[in-house]
């Protein structure tokens, strides 16, 4: 699985310029040079979690699914799913 | 969240530990003009108390600084500018540190000194935000973020705290 050429763009032209939001890849690479070397290939832009530190976190908890996209605010609460939504509800965070 | 707050302040203040926390400066009997710019100004500040409560500036460059009636200048670095007492500290180039009252200077140099008050208070708040998130389990899980720079992974720090996260969960096979 790639990351969609679209969702680099998406993230450099709704994520980046708002300082409200920011997206983070939650590795499920099995091992961080598959995940390093995907980062290069496709220059991927956001910051990444590794799978190693992921499993230590509450961070499992959202979603076992790959790939899968969640918005959280803050407290840790699930805002909304799906990258639809998702990007539905950060475009309105102005 | 008062801990965190006094946390911050401590490392903001670093720069002032080459400061006695207590300084008497009497700057009428400073001997020449190189060394008391403000010279004729006659500046009543004695025995000033140059209080933990001051407001760091940290490292800035050196500034050309006038009088309130334009008619002195002086080079020197701020130290650290007290907006409650409406003190100032500058370092003059002989690395004398003076102080006196925001008053004595220009109203271009007063406005530069509540301009920096303003953009350091919100780096001090943007800082106690960052540490308190630091220590909120959703904190706690970015601690160990990465971003690509060149080649390789290097360590990744938000520069403030976000509002929402996107989480993208992925992989390249």
């Amino acid at each position: 699985m790639q990351a969609a050429p679209q969702l680099v763009e998406s993230y450099q032209k709704d994520v980046v310029p708002n300082p409200k939001v920011e997206m983070i890849h939650i590795s499920r690479d099995r091992n961080n040079a598959a995940a390093l070397k995907w980062a290069r290939d496709d220059k991927l832009p956001w910051p990444t979690i590794m799978k190693d530190q992921i499993d230590a976190s509450l961070l499992t908890h959202y979603s076992n699914r790959v790939p899968s996209m969640i918005l959280i605010d803050r407290e840790g609460n699930k805002v909304a799913e799906g990258k639809g939504p998702v990007w539905d509800k950060i475009k309105t965070l102005k | 969240m008062a801990e965190t707050a006094s946390r911050t302040r401590m490392k903001d203040y670093r720069a002032h530990e080459r400061l006695p926390s207590q300084q008497e400066i009497e700057l009428e009997k400073l001997p020449s003009l190189h060394e008391n710019p403000l010279g004729s100004m006659k500046l009543s500040i004695k025995k000033c108390l140059i209080v933990a409560t001051a407001l760091g500036l940290g490292l800035l460059p050196a500034r050309t600084w006038t009088s309130a009636d334009g008619t002195k200048t002086f080079e020197g670095k701020l130290q650290s500018y007290d907006a409650a007492e409406g003190k100032v500290s500058v370092t003059v180039r002989n690395g004398r540190i003076l102080t006196f009252s925001a008053d004595k200077l220009s109203e271009a140099d007063r406005t530069f000194l509540t301009e920096e008050a303003a953009r350091r208070d919100g780096t001090t708040q943007n800082r106690a935000a960052m540490e308190e998130f630091s220590l909120t389990d959703i904190g706690k899980a970015f601690t160990k973020m990465e971003i690509l720079e060149g080649d390789a992974f290097t360590p990744h720090e938000f520069e403030s705290v976000p509002e929402y996260f996107i989480l993208y969960y992925s992989a390249s096979w």
